[in-house]
């Protein structure tokens, strides 16, 4: 004896799904509520943490800078750090605005006036240091970038900035190899529960050391660090300093310590 | 080390040799009995920084550089360009000179230094050409700061120094007011050069050194005048033959060990040359760059340095030849004769022809007196209205009154007041108007000697115009020349684009 099925209930054929599902699921990344649910405590802030992804999106302008080419090294300093901070950079040459600029993506690039406005905004900021003078590689810090650091309570991210002196000029010249500008993230300062003059200092000292590791050894920039070997002036002349940023790039097959 | 230079004499046996004229590359088959004079064997170049520093540590009759800079020592660096190696450097041997010398000086805390470049009468260096010729790292240390400075000889604030015969010699007044001037230069042929004198005076003491009645008391005085008044450090490098690259590496090599590659590339070149336009095949040899070994550096008291370079570079070109010849055959290879002039103005190439290579000999001339010599250059007149503008007028203005230097005074005056040329040579990169005058009375004390100069592929006006005479052949030229020399006439060619230096015995 067999069973009697009902007459409608036949076999429905294959239902076909959509062809084109790019754009649906697009819409369905990019929905507003789809990247979670914001933190009360952090609603005024763009961005809260940065992450590899962000650190990342760097404008493809700079791989395809046909007139000097730019390293960007220690980048993975600022993995982790919270938005907005204070860039405090040794001042070298006058293309270090633009340098900085092409050197972060676009959502950290600094302001350089109304600091405290835009550190309240949740932009960054950068401070820079005065043009180095006395046979010095980095001039002197103002405490300005301590002291918004401390309004604030945000980190100071130490950057050093090293073949950008008379760029400007060198870059007017019919030159067969492009000049090479260096921007070197540190490792953040906080400065909770310091005094400023202490920030202001250590700042200084690290921006130093990031300047000169390009051309010291790991071991020399250590002892400089722990005040054991001081640093010794190595420019006076422009002639002299220009001479040495010029100076030769060691070859591409030697391992580097600081990458 | 390479292989000394040496004469073959052709005989039935001997393949046919090349010859140059002009853009133009061919085989030849010469005469028997033709003595042919191949200059030293070409290498490539090799790092010269350890000659440098060799040299520097330990120069002739002076102490080491190091020890002459102090940080408050005002430095000079000239850079000698009176004398271009012919063709011209593919990697310019005075950059690695100028750079160690920079560098002894910033490692010595020097900080007021500055480049000249002393080109005499020559066109003065663009932006370009000093970084063309000096780097990157020198041009970006000194020229931002208008540090480089290539001499004008019509500047207003040259410094007198003295005077010789009632003469006031001036010199340029950053060399005049340094402390100590290290003078950098490449020595490629047996003359030694004195220093200083390659081109950092005024027009007036240049047309003294160079003019008609030049005379070499004046410029031995000259010499000691500024050799007292300026303190001063030569740094020299010697170059040894030139080594071209690529389509036309064959050149510098002998026929008859040219491989496979050599021949084909022999035959594009040619072929090459053919087919193309005009223009276009003279680009085939406009710029050549030749690589030239460094066979030596010498450092220190200027006279003795610059001799001690000269007797290097004799030694290591100097050729054997017998006895002076009856006709002495040039092939002139235009690619060599000047920047960005692919075929060379007829005065350069008479000068390449008559001064630079006929004069390459220790004392005894290659040919003997009432010779003739047979040149080979289509002698085209072509003239850079920019660069050769003086040239050009020359050309058509002054050779067709006269050939003769005695009376060219009034226009050598006239020239060299002319504002328009003196304005192309202050900002067109011109060469200085007295340069061609200079040239030519050069070209015409070379002649002296000889009965006759055939141009073989000669335009004929122009050959006139110089008063010589112009033959289609190399036969008929032979054939010009048995009027004076004979039926059986002996006969020296210099072969290939190098340089050889006859010891005629």
């Amino acid at each position: 004896m067999s069973r009697v099925f009902k007459s409608w209930a036949g076999d429905t054929p294959a239902r076909r799904g959509p062809r084109f599902t790019v754009l649906r699921d697009l819409a369905e990344l990019w929905r507003p509520s789809a990247r979670g649910p914001v933190d009360p405590a952090h609603r005024g802030r763009r961005v809260p943490r940065l992450g590899w992804n962000q650190l990342h999106a760097v404008s493809p302008l700079v791989t395809a800078l046909p007139r000097f080419e730019l390293e960007v090294v220690g980048r993975e300093a600022l993995v982790g750090i919270q938005t907005p901070f204070v860039l405090a950079v040794n001042a070298a040459g006058t293309l270090d605005r633009q340098i900085l600029w092409l050197a972060l993506p676009r959502k950290l690039r600094p302001r350089s006036h109304g600091l405290s406005r835009a550190l309240s905004d949740g932009r960054t900021v950068v401070v820079f240091s005065a043009d180095p003078a006395g046979g010095r590689l980095v001039g002197e810090f103002p405490a300005t970038a301590a002291e918004l650091a401390t309004q604030h309570s945000v980190d100071i991210v130490p950057v050093g900035i090293v073949g950008s002196y008379r760029l400007a000029d060198t870059l007017k010249l019919r030159l067969h190899s492009r000049p090479k500008v260096s921007v070197r993230f540190g490792s953040p300062v906080h400065v909770r529960g310091r005094a400023i003059d202490e920030i202001t200092q250590d700042v200084q000292v690290r921006v130093e050391s990031l300047v000169g590791e390009g051309d010291l050894s790991w071991w020399e920039v250590e002892q400089r660090r722990r005040g054991i070997v001081a640093a010794t002036p190595v420019v006076g002349a422009r002639w002299r300093r220009l001479w040495q940023q010029a100076q030769p790039r060691p070859r591409a097959s030697r391992a580097r310590i600081w990458r | 080390m390479s292989r000394p230079g040496f004469v073959i004499e052709t005989d039935a046996r001997t393949p046919s040799l090349l010859t140059m004229a002009g853009s133009r590359l061919s085989l030849a088959r010469l005469g028997v009995g033709t003595k042919v004079v191949y200059p030293a064997e070409s290498m490539l170049s090799s790092n010269p920084i350890r000659l440098i520093d060799q040299a520097l540590e330990a120069p002739v009759g002076s102490e080491p550089l190091a020890k002459r800079l102090q940080s408050g020592t005002r430095l000079t660096v000239v850079v000698l360009d009176d004398e271009r190696p012919s063709p011209r450097m593919r990697f310019d041997v005075r950059r690695s000179l100028v750079e160690r010398v920079l560098e002894i000086a910033a490692r010595g805390g020097v900080d007021d230094v500055a480049i000249v470049v002393a080109g005499g009468l020559g066109k003065r260096w663009s932006p370009y050409d000093m970084t063309r010729v000096l780097g990157d790292r020198v041009a970006t240390s000194f020229q931002p700061d208008g540090r480089i400075e290539s001499h004008d000889v019509t500047a207003d604030d040259l410094v007198p120094l003295g005077e010789v015969d009632g003469h006031t010699v001036r010199l340029n007044r950053r060399v005049a007011e340094s402390d100590l001037v290290v003078v950098v230069g490449a020595q490629h042929g047996h003359v030694p050069a004195t220093a200083l004198t390659g081109g950092l005076f005024d027009v007036e003491t240049h047309r003294r050194l160079g003019g008609v009645s030049a005379t070499e008391p004046f410029a031995l005085a000259v010499a000691q005048l500024v050799a007292g008044s300026v303190e001063a450090f030569t740094l020299r490098a010697v170059l040894g033959q030139p080594y071209l690259h690529g389509l036309l590496g064959f050149a510098t090599k002998r026929e008859w060990e040219w491989g496979i590659g050599d021949r084909l590339s022999f035959v594009a070149a040619r072929q090459a040359g053919a087919l193309a336009p005009r223009t276009t095949g003279r680009l085939l040899h406009a710029a050549p760059h030749a690589d030239y070994e460094v066979l030596d550096v010498v450092a220190g008291e200027p006279a003795t340095a610059n001799a001690e370079a000269a007797a290097v570079w004799q030694a290591a070109n100097a050729i054997e030849v017998v006895g002076s010849a009856d006709v002495v055959v040039i092939p002139v290879w235009a690619g060599s004769l000047a920047d960005q002039d692919p075929v060379g103005s007829p005065i350069n190439a008479a000068h390449e022809a008559l001064v630079r290579r006929l004069g390459s000999h220790l004392g005894t001339p290659l040919l003997r007196p009432g010779g003739v010599v047979i040149a080979m250059h289509p002698l085209e007149a072509r003239f850079s209205n920019r660069r050769q503008s003086a040239a050009s007028d020359f050309f058509a203005k002054v050779l067709p009154t006269t050939i003769d230097p005695a009376e060219m005074g009034g226009f050598d005056e006239a020239a060299c007041n002319d504002e328009w040329y003196a304005s192309l040579y202050r900002k067109q990169f011109a060469d200085h108007p007295l340069r061609t005058f200079q040239t030519w009375y050069r070209v015409a004390r070379a002649t002296q000697g000889a009965s006759d100069v055939i141009w073989v592929g000669g335009n004929r006006r122009t050959a006139d115009l110089f008063g010589h005479r112009a033959a289609t052949t190399y036969g008929d030229a032979l054939e010009l020349a048995s009027n004076t020399v004979g039926r059986t006439p002996s006969i020296t060619v210099l072969h290939g684009p190098g340089l050889p230096l006859g010891d005629v015995r």
